[in-house]
């Protein structure tokens, strides 16, 4: 049975430093991690519970909190630490306002967009594709992409066409549909917009859909509204602009 | 407006439990769903008379094979209407294990139910439960037709696959502290006492 000296000779070989008031030569039965918090900088915090044969022949048991380093080989950084990349590809036009004339317009708008947005983060090979309006890939991952003007049913129904795509196609890819941000002036209401998505936000988010909007007047700012994406630079992207939507949307319904 | 003193006591008193599922669903339609749901997956079910000697009428099993890593993953699950039924599904999931063996997991699907009435069924006991499927290693599924989405609210399957599948990652043992040990106690009050 291992003692007290041991049980310090083998947190000091994994780097954790532990201060255990107790005699070299107990004898220690159990130890128990109680509690463990892990910190990005490579610190550990752990709450540890050593169950010890004491002086008179019982047993006994004490919490002990140690800390210490884990070395990684890769220091690990938030992905949101990290600010994402200026646009590579020249930045497209703003519009005057932020109203659709024509269903088509809001269609053309977002596609150009959306399209734009994507080979500027790198992805590759954009066509259409059997199930979806377009599919890009960027190395072995590829994005499957549905372009819907409304949230509504007809968006509920090109939701479930991406879950049977990614049945058929897996989780190593990523699936998005893609709005207008604001959809007043194609007949939906901010109100009906926001709903739709208390009431099918966590259908979407479980079956790892993501949903993008598109900002009305700037086709360059696109903000998330479910999940984040697998890919990272998608990924880092989204968690920057996320917060922004809350803001043009705060500024949306004061100005109306 | 009453005279008396409105005490805690009154106030429980007009408390009502809440009901233990979260939504009403058959046993044949959660069944479907965790057909469907590991078909979703990648998964490919066995037929049904590979399970035709187990008294179970609602039991699947489906297997994956990994393309990377070339493991074959397994899987058995048996259906069950709520928690009460529990008991009933690990005695199941007991004699199975027993005619295939340790190297497949196993399940037993519920529908959603609310989450108070897992944790009391896991405290009870002194975490008597818990233990057992923490021991044996199954899981509990929470299986919703509706949302066509799967949780498993205790325990792990060995395929990592399924963490993309998922409603959430990670059981109920993460949402809340459940030290299951006797003197479980004991360490609170130690730990309060500091």
């Amino acid at each position: 049975m291992a003692t007290v000296a041991d049980t310090r000779k083998i947190f000091e070989e994994k780097k954790l430093s532990i201060k255990l008031p107790l005699q070299d030569d107990l004898l220690v039965t159990k130890i128990d991690i109680v509690e463990r918090y892990t910190y990005y900088d490579g610190d550990i915090h752990y709450l540890i519970r050593i169950e010890y044969i004491n002086e008179k022949g019982y047993v006994a048991y004490d919490l002990f909190p140690c800390e210490g380093r884990i070395e990684r080989k890769t220091p690990l950084i938030p992905v949101s630490d990290i600010p994402p990349e200026t646009l590579r590809l020249e930045p497209l036009p703003m519009r005057d306002g932020i109203d659709f004339a024509s269903d088509e317009q809001a269609y053309d708008y977002i596609k150009m967009s959306f399209s734009h947005f994507v080979k500027d983060k790198g992805y590759e090979h954009l066509s259409e594709h059997k199930g979806c309006d377009l599919y890009c890939t960027k190395g072995s991952r590829g994005l499957f992409t549905d372009f819907i003007l409304r949230c509504d049913d007809d968006a509920l129904d090109k939701v479930k066409e991406l879950i049977e795509l990614r049945g058929e196609y897996g989780s190593s890819n990523d699936y998005a549909i893609v709005f207008p941000a604001i959809q007043e002036s194609l007949s939906v209401k901010l109100l009906f917009q926001e709903n739709w998505f208390r009431h099918n936000g966590e259908f979407l988010a479980a079956h790892r859909i993501c949903a993008f909007g598109v900002n009305n007047s700037d086709p360059n700012l696109i903000y998330p509204f479910t999940v984040y994406p697998r890919e990272k630079e998608l990924a880092r992207y989204f968690m920057f602009t996320g917060p922004q939507w809350n803001i043009l949307r705060n500024k949306y319904v004061e100005s109306r | 407006m009453s005279k008396g003193k409105f005490t805690t006591k009154d106030f429980l008193a007009q408390l009502r439990m809440c009901p233990q599922l979260a939504y009403e669903f058959t046993n044949e339609e959660v069944f479907e769903a965790a057909k469907k749901f590991l078909e979703y997956v990648g998964y490919q079910l066995a037929g049904q008379d590979k399970l035709a000697n187990v008294k179970e009428k609602l039991a699947f099993r489906a297997k994956r094979k990994d393309s990377k890593t070339k493991v074959v993953h397994e899987i058995i699950g048996v259906v069950r209407h709520d928690m009460t039924e529990v008991d009933d599904g690990i005695a199941s999931l007991d004699i199975l294990k027993g005619m295939f063996g340790n190297h497949i997991d196993y399940s037993i699907m519920v529908p959603p139910i609310n989450e108070r009435y897992l944790i009391d069924y896991m405290c009870k006991d002194d975490y008597k439960s818990l233990k057992k499927i923490q021991k044996e290693h199954y899981m509990i599924w929470l299986c919703n037709p509706e949302e066509k989405s799967v949780w498993s609210a205790f325990g792990a399957p060995r395929d990592q696959l399924f963490n993309e599948y998922f409603k959430h990652i990670g059981g109920i043992e993460m949402l809340f502290n459940m030290p299951f040990r006797g003197e479980a106690q004991a360490i609170q009050r130690e730990v309060l006492d500091e």
